[in-house]
């Protein structure tokens, strides 16, 4: 029996993933070790933290030319023609990587390291912001797209562009890099909210935080805070502070706001919207105000309302997770596309979780409204994540590799939504992030890249060609205007 | 100052030709080598501005960018200010060529040996030198670039009209790609003078000109224009005079020829010719005017780079400095000369005393703002956070110290105390990876390998807990208990710290100096009783002074187990009747004042309310 009990233990660590752990496995930085991969991702470079003075890397799979890499250091910097060959002519396949080092007296092996190539594929570009952890000041900061099938970094809008202004909560409608929205702050009168729709940019003189797209492109939901910075004596340095939050809704096609009451009770803070792929539903994050002395009290719970965007109706808010059942604050709530999961994050208090190493990922599944932690989170802070368009890839920032700087991890999620070990993103030096003293926040999954160029954008900011001035409107219970597909009014 | 070309006539006219040059070497650069040695003192500068580089690939990559050249270049040459002699040595060095060099184009522009003028862009460049940052060598070497450039076109380039077009237009852009708007300038202006004075092609002269605005306009459809980096803390009008100067000279000079000696000159002089000219004796007519001029341009000079020095700032640096290092004495000899301290070298100042046990000695023996908190946070200007930094790590407070440290890096980006500050602090908050990143960027700064040295390797939790022993004096006085604060009370971080930790001297004597410096006499001397939990030897002076004070303003009687000392008590009998005889209401009174008790707190806390008095009621005018 107690073989029997050790035999599922061992099997369930291997099927979790954590094969860094396995007996005889090399150790490698970043951990590329029991890992799925997507057929697309470029190729995942690593060093070999094993002693010796020649590495040999092998890389094979059922069919296809195996990739030998022989390097005097321990840095494994894989051909990309070859990578891109042996993954796209073995996707559902094992991926073995067979390492061995000679320390002067030949070669000795290492256990094979075991990866998996999944079917499905993974969005191709991921953006993100790039900045050094702040507090108060900022100087560089911008927000960047990498080519997951590649190396390639390139900048969508550094704050160098526009007077050195803050760039935040950038928000993709629908993964699709020809039309976003973005917050601009820093500047001297309205801090504005940048609208790209179809690649043409308008500049909406409106503040607004967290954003997120109605499906149809018609709706952007967006929290309306009121947020300020603080600090601890002990533990984590910073914290967030909501003193009032409140959800409204930026019309795009009529160029309104409105606050609807459902979303905007007096006597809570709603914050973290996030629409349900097919628009009918609301996501977001409720909880109780107190003052900041009791900042410890400050829990959100998760709910959603119902929406009909043809009538413009707004349903009764639903709980779906309690704080007071969990004692924890849940805030971020993503679903999936598919509409089958409910990714959100969980954190001791407040609703910034990406400053607690307690956060945590959890997963409801929409069908049951069974929540669970997910398994792969760490003891540091896992927080900003985002869905692939197929559902079945999810990138988070996580602060395991050091505790300090946040580094986007991708997670594959199969069809029983169990999420496989995630993998760190991979870049062209493999010990990058052991001296990037930058952090990556936000990242969310494009279909491609940003065509819109970084001097269009500043000069959308600064010297604006459209000007939005949004109206405000008190909801009406009758139907919205009728769509006409995106478009802009000035 | 300037010799037209004229065929010498007397032999009494002749000179050596090597003379002129070799009485500058001797005379005039080792000066320029001993006022930067001494006077600006490079390493002061350098541990002030940097440039901090981080020898890696990307770095070389920057050289790449429109004028990224030019600035990499300046950026590694000033990385020899660490030295004092070797950033003295290379100024010098570039001023010799910047000289040498402005001579050779002057005489190839105008014909004209003009060696006291061709100290001008020197003397530009000294006044340039005076301010901070690695602007010096990033413009002179635009200049000499510019200049070498010049020298060597004008000499070597074929005279045929269309192959020059073409060589101008060509260099021109060059300059401007590699070196930006000033060395491009200056070349432009250089052979427009050539070509149009000596050579009367005033169209040909303008091809420069339109080779760099071509290049400009090919940098920005491409999406990036030249310019300088906004790192430089460039004083703009200096460097565009230095950028400048030598074409204004060239044109100067022209016209100082045509008036002293008007006759047509040679279209151009060949190879003897020109070794001719450069020989030249002065002209006969009207030599006073060239030697008042000479004399004119050497005192204008040195009176522009005498003036532009601001010793505030050197003493500013040098704290810095001296700080860093550690040399606490060094910081008070610095402070002690000077009549005011802006807040950053205040702080360093405050936590020098404290090293050296006087803090509460003689804190107002040494220049303080009036009102200022010894720990002021972000309020006190983002310059100053780094200041702050490593008291409050001293002190135990390393979640404070952690958001004071990133304001610096955010704000003065990867300086090897920022990076050194923020390896040890996350090394106490337990985050030995993070630790090892700063420590593994600091590594890749010049000259920083063996600061690095001393930090951990980084992956190893245990082995970083058991390497970093210099640690440990501060583990112990780490804060055990949160409390969510904004921004940086200092009173009630110090006041609940002391709750947890009353022994904490750093702190105690922190508390102490706020309430002195924000006159609060009454938490002040509530808090006197806690100088039994550490070993003064009697109260120090300024707590007598405060406690003197306060039982006069308030009528109090405060017994304490320690008796103020009676020095201090006649002290203050004089200054109550220097006060009673209003001896502040006359300027002779007040310097007596400042004489006899300007190292008092009284003097301090008088000062302070005058001030804040005269301060509201111009605010309320």
């Amino acid at each position: 029996m107690i073989y029997r009990l050790i035999a599922v233990a061992l099997l369930a660590v291997y099927a979790l993933g954590f094969g860094a752990d396995a007996p005889g496995w090399p150790k490698i930085f970043p951990d590329y070790a029991g890992v799925t991969i997507p057929p697309n991702i470029g190729p995942l470079h690593f060093q070999i933290q094993e002693p010796g003075r020649q590495f040999r890397t092998v890389f094979r799979s059922k069919a296809g030319q195996p990739i030998v890499v022989e390097v005097p250091d321990s840095s494994v910097l894989i051909p990309q023609r070859p990578w891109k060959a042996l993954l796209q002519a073995n996707v559902g396949q094992e991926l073995l990587i067979e390492i061995s080092t000679d320390n002067g007296g030949g070669f000795s092996s290492f256990a094979t390291i075991t990866n998996r190539i999944a079917h499905d594929p993974i969005d191709s570009h991921l953006t993100y912001r790039l900045l050094r952890p702040l507090y108060n000041a900022y100087t560089q900061l911008g927000i960047y797209q990498r080519d997951l099938e590649s190396f390639k970094q390139t900048p969508i809008l550094e704050n160098s562009r526009f007077d050195s202004g803050c760039l935040n909560c950038h928000t993709p409608l629908n993964r699709n890099p020809h039309s976003f929205a973005f917050n601009v702050r820093g500047l001297a009168k309205e801090q504005p909210m940048m609208l790209v729709i179809s690649n043409q940019i308008a500049r909406v003189e409106k503040t607004m935080g967290y954003l997120s797209w109605h499906p149809s492109g018609r709706l952007l939901a967006f929290s309306a805070s009121k947020l300020s910075l603080f600090s601890h004596t002990l533990g984590e340095t910073r914290d967030v502070y909501d003193a009032a939050s409140n959800l409204g809704v930026y019309r795009v096609d009529s160029n309104a706001v409105v606050f609807p009451p459902t979303i905007g009770l007096t006597n809570r803070n709603e914050t973290w919207p996030g629409w349900s792929a097919d628009g009918r539903y609301l996501y977001y994050s409720s909880g109780e105000p107190f003052p900041l002395e009791k900042f410890r009290r400050i829990r959100y719970d998760i709910m959603r309302v119902r929406y009909d965007i043809d009538t413009d109706h707004w349903g009764e808010p639903e709980l779906l997770v309690s704080s007071k059942e969990t004692g924890l604050s849940a805030c971020q709530p993503k679903p999936s596309p598919d509409g089958r999961w409910l990714l959100y994050t969980m954190c001791r208090n407040g609703n910034f979780p990406i400053y607690q190493s307690a956060s945590d990922l959890h997963v409801m599944d929409l069908n049951t409204r069974q929540s669970r932690r997910l398994e792969i989170n760490s003891d540091q802070a896992d927080s900003w994540h985002s869905w692939s368009g197929n559902s079945r890839w999810v990138v988070f920032s996580s602060k395991r590799i050091d505790g300090l700087f946040a580094r986007p991890h991708f997670s594959y999620v199969d069809a029983n939504g169990f999420f496989h070990k995630p993998f760190v993103l991979a870049q062209e030096d493999p010990v990058f992030y052991l001296s990037f003293l930058k952090t990556f926040n936000v990242p969310e999954f494009m279909q491609g890249p940003v065509a819109v160029t970084q001097a269009e954008l500043a000069s959308a900011i600064m010297k604006p060609r459209k000007v939005l001035h949004p109206q405000g409107v008190t909801p009406s219970p009758g139907g919205s205007p009728a769509y006409s597909g995106p478009q802009m009014r000035e | 100052m300037a010799t037209a070309h004229q065929p010498a006539k007397s032999p009494k006219a002749k000179t050596v030709p090597w003379l002129v040059p070799a009485t500058f070497l001797v005379a005039f650069f080792p000066g320029v080598f001993c006022y930067v040695l001494w006077r600006v003192s490079p390493a002061f500068e350098y541990h002030v501005a940097g440039p901090f580089l981080l020898l890696e690939p990307s770095l070389f990559k920057s050289g790449l960018k429109p004028a990224g050249l030019l600035e990499l270049a300046g950026a590694l040459l000033a990385q020899l200010n660490y030295q004092n002699w070797s950033g003295a040595l290379a100024f010098t060095l570039l001023a010799v060529l910047a000289w040498r060099l402005t001579r050779t184009v002057l005489r190839e522009v105008t014909a004209c040996s003009a060696d006291i003028a061709a100290l001008t862009p020197v003397f530009l460049l000294l006044a340039l030198r005076n301010q901070h940052g690695h602007t010096t060598t990033t413009v002179g070497l635009g200049l000499l670039g510019a200049l070498a450039g010049a020298a060597a076109c004008f000499r070597w380039l074929p005279h045929a009209k269309w192959p020059r077009a073409t060589a101008w237009l060509l260099v021109s852009a060059a300059f401007l790609v590699t070196g930006g708007f000033g060395p491009a300038l200056t070349f432009s202006a250089l052979v427009l003078l050539f070509e149009g004075l000596r050579e009367r092609r005033w169209t040909l002269g303008l091809t420069p000109l339109a080779g760099a605005a071509t290049a400009t306009l090919a940098l920005h459809l491409f999406g990036t224009g030249p310019g300088l980096s906004s790192r430089m803390d460039t004083p703009l009008l200096l460097a565009i005079a230095v950028y400048l100067c030598v074409p204004t000279l060239a044109l100067a000079l022209q016209m100082l020829t045509r008036i002293s000696a008007p006759e047509p000159q040679p279209s151009r002089p060949g190879k003897h010719e020109r070794k001719r000219i450069a020989h030249a004796t002065p002209p006969h007519h009207r030599p006073i005017l060239g030697h008042a001029l000479a004399g004119g341009l050497l005192v204008a000079g040195a009176a522009l780079v005498w003036f532009t020095f601001d010793g505030q700032r050197k003493a500013a640096a040098a704290i810095d400095y001296h700080f860093d290092r550690g040399h606490f004495d060094h910081v008070l000899q610095v402070a002690v000369k000077q009549t005011g301290l802006d807040l950053p070298a205040q702080i360093r100042m405050h936590r020098a005393l404290y090293h050296q046990g006087r803090l509460p000695e003689d804190l107002f023996s040494y220049p303080n703002q009036l009102g200022a908190e010894p720990l002021p946070g972000v309020i006190g200007g983002i310059n100053s956070c780094r200041a702050q930094t490593r008291a409050l790590l001293e002190m135990g407070l390393v979640s404070d110290a952690e958001h004071l440290a990133h304001e610096a890096l955010e704000m003065e980006g990867e300086r090897p105390d920022v990076l050194l500050d923020l390896a040890e602090i996350n090394v106490l908050k337990d985050r030995p990876v993070a630790a090892g990143m700063f420590a593994r960027v600091l590594r890749k700064v010049p000259f920083q390998a063996a600061s690095a040295q001393q930090l951990p390797a980084g992956l190893d939790r245990d082995a970083c807990r058991m390497e970093c022993a210099r640690l440990d004096a501060i583990r112990p006085l780490m804060v055990t208990n949160d409390l969510p604060h904004e921004g940086l009370p200092t009173e009630a971080l110090l006041t609940h710290y002391l709750q947890f930790n009353p022994t904490n001297r750093m702190a105690f004597e922190y508390l102490m100096a706020h309430y002195l410096l924000t006159l609060d006499l009454r938490k002040l001397v509530d808090r006197l009783w806690q100088l039994d939990n550490f070993s003064y030897p009697h109260i120090p002076r300024h707590y007598e002074e405060a406690l003197l004070l306060y039982q006069n303003l308030s009528g109090a009687r405060i017994e304490l187990s320690r008796p103020v000392r009676p020095e201090t008590a006649q002290r203050f009998a004089a200054f109550s009747e220097a006060m009673r005889q209003k001896l502040y209401s006359t300027p002779a009174g007040q310097a007596q004042l400042a004489r006899e008790f300007g190292d008092t707190y009284w003097y301090y806390y008088y000062s302070t309310q005058t001030y804040l008095k005269n301060r509201r009621e111009k605010g309320a005018g």
